[in-house]
């Protein structure tokens, strides 16, 4: 008699955070007591917040522990199985307020999300598919084979109101009938999960933790579209959910779900796997297809679009993993339903990875209209050490900055573009007052530079002159009229280039220059970096006060320009030498090292009149003052 | 959507027409308004890359590539705008900031450049932002031509190209975005490829001085040249070369566009095989004395060969001639038969039978561009007939056409092929797995050569046409017979005897004066002593004319040595494998002394 259920979290947080190390203590540990015929262990997918695993969820009492290590679980099963009361160390805190958290429900962070996609991530066992089928999986198909006509399909996926969720937002029924309609045969149908950008996993977490949804998913599209071969695009770097998926497709297989004759109706459909090679670029859905055509993945120009020339040039519908796994749902319990969650224009949920100077780092899923401010600091918790929110990074390395003055602003495709960002997959990267602006943007134009496949010159070249100026910028080196450059090529690169890659590289910067224009203007004008990051514009000081002469910063620093004051227990930088690398700063234990960035009025401290050489070091160095 | 459906749209206010299926730059073309490209070259797949042709569609926010968007009806276009001439013009500059353009150095500069041409269109007149110029390496390893990364583009004219129409695929780009480079073979280079059959249809799409042709280079820009239009001398193919001069001297031969079967492609032989090779001319007749070849006139030279012929009786001279003379040289020959015993063609062993009154082909374009097998019999198209070997691999890559090859020698289409087999056999195992191949083949093109014409050549053609017959659908094979000599059906047709086995040929009957008829063959004159005993046989003369347009060992035995035209200074025709009669025209003057081949003949036997 099965009384209890231990859900360890086996997403890829979890697992690198060491989780597979606490189901074997666990397992071990049941067995010992000779619980193990009363509690099962199961394996799920990410259950969202991962900065807090491993963690588990035992159920029925719905009790989330955090944090649970190999070492913890003696004690764990004592107080929960044993004595049946939750493991008090272990419970999660509610970020503001530090309260304590006994159950999921009752957990912000969970409590205001709307699981649609990710209902089953976290709760079953993804590598099994009787799990799947007893949460109603399966049923959507079975529905649509013996019940509905195709048209009826793509009218009721149509009325769901459903779009992509692969970034651009486009109306996913619509897309299904130009593909159906195609005289030309056959039709393909292909699941993009490349999922390329760097910090975003939210279709990672479904295909590792509901891979089933996936294959139901595309088996219904297949039956409306007219196609009997299906592809999942998948990156080489996901061999956690290539995995998950190789045996839940071989499992459909078995049980007739895939493959000849679907539900006795003639229906056939096939289903196979292809593993992409790790480019960016081979997400963008015509760059996909050219990779599965095992030629180099590079975008093509659209039209045509992949519905009306597609995989080997025939009509093909290519969606997002999220927008596949919302199809089953959507089919079993009604558009309708579907359309309560949402705003006018955007109906139902999406999941958000969220990152950076946030509390709750992880997945969380909301309806669209939710504000910015609910996602960061209601479920996100917020932004830790006390520091100010300054703006967030939504739609991945291509998106724009929002700053904080519209955290109000509804997440839907249309408001994010309004303010010059973008919804994409669904990333939110939270930047705080310690981020330097300018920086951010050339961390993230950096980052399309190298991605860029190279095919059109205003990405491949564009991309590389904006972050030549970028950094000159950081480096002090910049004069006015690079800013005025920087802003007519990064508007030029985004309206020239081919694909979505270039189009949208230039968000970074057009949207800081838009609202952090003072902090260039810092730069360039005052060399001078306000979040003191930019190294090239930043000057270490010692405090005289503060300095108990322990010599530790003459030690650290690699180009020994730290002295003895003469006479005395103090230490003084000399600035000629200075390469900025904040190693004194780091290694002074007396907060006694002071990072400014005063521009060209910095006056460093006196200088002592006698310089000399810290202890240990040999006299290579001419002291001239 | 019917192709030949027409639809109207509107380009520039301007009411346009077009085809269903037509791209907005093809509508454009054709209704005389230019937009500007980089990458995009006819007949080749549109790459939509270089941004260079982008236009506005009214209700769209986003510029398109008029080159791989196809044109709508009813959409308004414009093709010209400030926004356009911004973007473009921008792009340019990023070009040229990207690599080394220094025009003043480059051997395309004034005139020939794409990307120059582009650049005063739009007026670029400096570049904005920074020279980046990655040290990037030169490819001179090949023998015609190189590849200077410094100044490539990226448009990819020559990846398409190369894969597109020669078929080969031994370019592409690696790498990706600024670090993007073209490479051959993945890591070889052009000296060491074994793909690249240095056909030089890359450096022909180049729009920049990045794949360039070392002879060419810095002899004179194109733009500056005369184009004379004429017909490829190196196979019977006769496909249609344009020949770019200046002063005199060849600069660039390219394949002529309007050729109907070429199209403006070549092979190695007739792009560069014609020129580009460095070849001892002669340029004035030559008598031997004491032992030694001397200058001397045309009337010296003729006076000596005549006091000899007089002294030789008839049934004691021979004349044997290259397969390359034009018709009207065979016929200048054919007219003075009579003061000789024999007059003969030189061909390859097996060629008489394919050469000796063939049906004319009508059709071959089509055939070869349609066909969905090719059964390669006794032929060498790789080795002999470029041309055709490209088409031979555009069917197979492009249109999945089935390829059988059998009885030829080893070639770089054995790894296209279905079947390839150097000596068929007549099992039935075999013939069953042949049948297997072809049998859903519905226009097959059976291409034979010279080895299809040995008994054992006819009897495995023979089972291959009983193989059709017993087909159930489509169409009986096109036969399409490929000669080696570029006119030997020409010359067999003007009277002259097919000699297969020269030496047994000449050793039929006691021979005191030989006159070999050269030309311009720059083969002949090694292949005569591929055996040994026709040396020694040269030694038993009493007199050996040899007319040729260049020094060979042949020349280098000769009593008397006559000049002749090469290809590029004669008047005249030839017969191709088709039985079409092509013309050759004059490019450049003829040099020295040289005389046309028949006008030789002429005086020598006047
Ligand atoms: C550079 C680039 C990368 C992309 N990467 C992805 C990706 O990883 N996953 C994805 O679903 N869509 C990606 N897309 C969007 C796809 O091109 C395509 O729009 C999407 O797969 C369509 O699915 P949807 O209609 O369900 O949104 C990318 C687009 C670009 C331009
Ligand atoms: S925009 Fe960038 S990634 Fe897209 S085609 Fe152009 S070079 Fe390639
Ligand atoms: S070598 Fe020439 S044709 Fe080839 S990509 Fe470079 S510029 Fe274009
Ligand atoms: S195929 Fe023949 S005719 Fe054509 S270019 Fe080559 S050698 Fe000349
Ligand atoms: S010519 Fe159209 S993009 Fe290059």
């Amino acid at each position: 008699m099965i009384r209890a259920h231990c859900l360890i979290c086996a997403g890829a947080g979890c697992i690198s955070s060491g989780a597979h190390a606490l189901k074997e203590a666990l397992t071990a540990e049941l067995k010992q007591r000779g619980l193990d015929n009363e509690i099962r262990i199961v394996e799920t997918g990410c259950m969202g917040p991962c900065d807090l695993g491993p963690v588990m969820l035992v159920h029925p009492e719905g009790t989330f522990y955090q944090k649970v290590t190999a070492l913890d679980v003696p004690k764990l099963v004592e107080e929960h199985f044993i004595k049946g009361r939750p493991y008090q160390p272990l419970l999660p805190k509610e970020a503001p307020t530090g309260a304590v958290v006994n159950t999921q429900r009752d957990f912000t962070f969970f409590a205001k999300q709307q699981k649609i996609v990710l209902e089953n991530c976290g709760l079953i066992d993804p590598e099994n598919i009787h799990e799947y089928i007893a949460r109603d999986g399966y049923a959507a198909l079975g529905k649509v084979l013996t019940s509905m006509k195709p048209e009826e399909v793509i009218a009721e996926i149509k009325a769901s109101g459903l779009r992509g969720r692969g970034g651009a937002g486009f109306p996913t029924g619509v897309k299904w009938e130009l593909t159906a309609k195609n005289p030309v045969k056959p039709h393909y149908v292909i699941c993009n999960a490349d999922e390329g950008d760097p910090g975003a996993f939210m279709n990672r977490a479904v295909l590792e933790g509901d891979p089933h949804k996936i294959i139901e998913g595309m088996a219904i599209g297949g039956y409306a579209m007219g196609a009997n071969n299906g592809y999942i695009y998948i990156r080489a770097e996901y061999p956690l959910a290539v995995k998950r998926l190789q045996i839940a497709i071989q499992q459909a297989y078995e049980l007739g779900l895939l493959g000849k004759n679907l539900f006795e109706t003639g229906f056939d459909f096939d289903l196979e796997l292809r593993i992409g090679a790790g480019a960016f670029v081979c997400g963008e859905e015509t760059a996909l297809m050219r990779s599965i055509e095992g030629r180099r993945g590079q975008p093509q120009p659209r039209p045509p679009f992949p519905a009306q020339r597609g995989l080997w040039g025939k009509p093909t519908n290519i969606n997002n993993v999220e927008t596949w796994a919302t199809v089953p749902i959507i089919i079993r319990n009604g558009a309708s339903w579907y359309g309560q969650f949402g705003t006018a224009r955007t109906k139902g949920t999406k999941v958000f990875a969220l990152a950076g100077k946030i509390r709750n780092t992880g997945l969380a899923e909301v309806p669209f209209g939710t504000t910015l401010r609910e996602l960061i600091f209601d479920i996100g918790g917020g932004i830790p050490n006390g520091k100010k929110f300054k703006a967030v990074q939504t739609g991945g390395p291509s998106g724009g900055v929002i700053p904080a003055q519209y955290l109000d602003t509804p997440i839907e495709y249309e408001t994010l573009q309004a303010l010059g960002s973008i919804m994409g997959s669904g990333g939110m990267v939270v930047v705080d007052e310690d981020t330097c602006m300018v920086d951010f943007a050339r961390f993230f134009l950096e980052f399309c530079c190298d991605e860029s496949c190279g095919k059109c010159p205003p990405c491949r070249v564009g991309t590389r002159q904006l972050l030549n100026i970028l950094e000159r910028i950081c480096s002090g080196e910049a004069e006015l009229e690079d800013l005025d450059r920087l802003e007519e090529l990064a508007l030029m690169v985004k309206d020239a280039s081919l694909c979505g890659l270039g189009q949208t590289a230039p968000n970074p910067v057009l949207t800081t220059l838009k609202y952090f224009r003072d902090e260039y203007l810092a730069h360039i004008v005052e060399k001078r970096c306000p979040a003191r990051v930019c190294r090239d514009l930043l000057q270490f000081t010692i405090i005289e006060e503060k300095c108990v002469g322990c010599s530790v910063c003459a030690r650290v620093c690699p180009v020994e320009t730290i002295f003895k004051v003469g006479g005395q227990k103090k230490y003084y930088i000399v600035q000629d030498k200075c390469i900025h690398c904040g190693a004194c700063l780091e290694a002074c234990k007396f907060q006694a090292i002071n990072k400014t960035s005063e521009g060209e009025g910095f006056i460093p401290p006196p200088r002592p009149a006698v310089l000399e050489l810290p202890p240990g070091r040999k006299p290579t160095a001419v002291v001239t003052s | 959507m019917n192709a030949t459906q027409t639809i109207t749209l509107t380009i520039n206010g301007k009411v346009c027409e077009g085809r269903a299926g037509q791209t907005i730059l093809e509508v454009a073309t054709a209704n005389d308004i230019y937009i500007p490209t980089l990458c995009w070259m006819k007949d080749r797949s549109p790459w939509g890359g270089c941004r260079m042709c982008i236009v506005e569609v009214a209700g769209s926010p986003k510029v398109v590539p008029a080159c791989a968007t196809p044109a709508v009806a009813g959409s308004q276009i414009t093709t010209n705008s400030p926004r356009l001439h911004n973007l473009r013009r921008m792009t340019l500059e990023l070009l040229f900031s990207e690599r080394n353009h220094i025009c003043p150095i480059c051997p395309m500069n004034k005139g020939d450049c794409g990307l120059q041409h582009q650049a005063y269109l739009h007026g670029v007149d400096s570049i904005r932002f920074p020279y980046l110029y990655p040290a990037l390496p030169m490819d001179v390893s090949g023998r015609y031509f190189g590849l200077d990364h410094n100044r490539c583009i990226l448009c990819t004219r020559c990846v398409r190209t190369c894969d597109e129409i020669e078929g080969v695929h031994t370019l592409d780009i690696a790498n990706r975005g600024e670090r993007n480079l073209i490479v051959v073979d993945m890591h070889a280079t052009f000296g060491t490829s074994e793909t690249c059959t240095s056909c030089g249809a890359c450096v022909a799409a180049c729009p920049t001085g990045a794949l360039f042709d070392k002879a060419q280079t810095y002899r004179g820009k194109l733009h500056t040249c005369t184009v004379v239009k004429t017909t490829c001398p190196e196979c019977p193919v006769g496909c249609g070369l344009a020949v770019y001069t200046r002063e005199n001297r060849i600069v660039e031969v390219f394949g002529d566009p309007e050729s109907p079967l070429c199209a403006g492609h070549l092979c190695r032989k007739g792009r560069y095989e014609t020129w580009a090779e460095p070849r001892r001319r002669i340029t004035q007749p030559m008598l031997r004395h004491n032992g030694e070849l001397k200058p001397v006139s045309w009337d010296e030279a003729l006076a000596h060969i005549r006091r000899v012929r007089d002294a030789t009786p008839v049934w004691e001279s021979v004349l044997l001639a290259s397969p390359r003379l034009t018709n009207e040289a065979g016929q200048a020959i054919h007219r003075v038969a009579d003061k000789l015993d024999r007059v003969g063609v030189w061909l390859a062993p097996n060629e008489g039978a394919l050469v000796e009154a063939p049906e004319p082909l009508a059709d071959v374009r089509r055939q070869l561009t349609e066909a969905d097998a090719f059964i390669l019999l006794g032929v060498q198209p790789s080795r002999d007939h470029g041309l055709i070997a490209s088409y031979v691999r555009r069917g197979v890559r492009q249109r999945q056409a089935r390829l059988i090859i059998l009885n030829c020698r080893r070639s770089d289409l054995d790894r296209y092929a279905d079947i390839a087999v150097r000596e068929v056999s007549l099992e039935r195992a075999f013939w069953a797995q042949v049948a297997e191949v072809l049998r859903d083949v519905q226009r097959p093109v059976l291409l034979y050569g010279t080895e299809a014409m040995t008994p054992i050549g006819v009897a495995v053609l023979e089972r291959l046409l009983a193989v059709f017959e017993q087909k159930a659908s489509g169409e009986a094979p096109a036969l399409i017979g490929l000669p080696i000599g570029t006119n030997s059906i020409g010359l067999v047709a003007a009277g002259l005897e097919a000699v297969e086995d020269v030496g047994s040929w000449l050793d039929a009957k006691p021979v005191r004066y030989l006159h070999l008829v050269l030309g311009d063959d720059h083969t002949l004159g090694e292949r005569w002593f591929e055996e040994k005993y026709r040396a020694l046989m040269l030694e038993t003369l009493d007199l050996l004319v040899v007319q040729a347009s260049y020094e060979s060992p042949l020349t280098a035995h000769a009593h008397v040595v006559l000049p002749a035209c090469t290809w590029a200074e004669k008047t005249g025709t030839v017969t191709n494998f088709e039985g079409r009669t092509l013309p050759l025209k004059p490019v450049i003057p003829v040099r020295g002394q040289a005389r046309d081949d028949a006008a030789i003949v002429e005086a020598v036997y006047a």
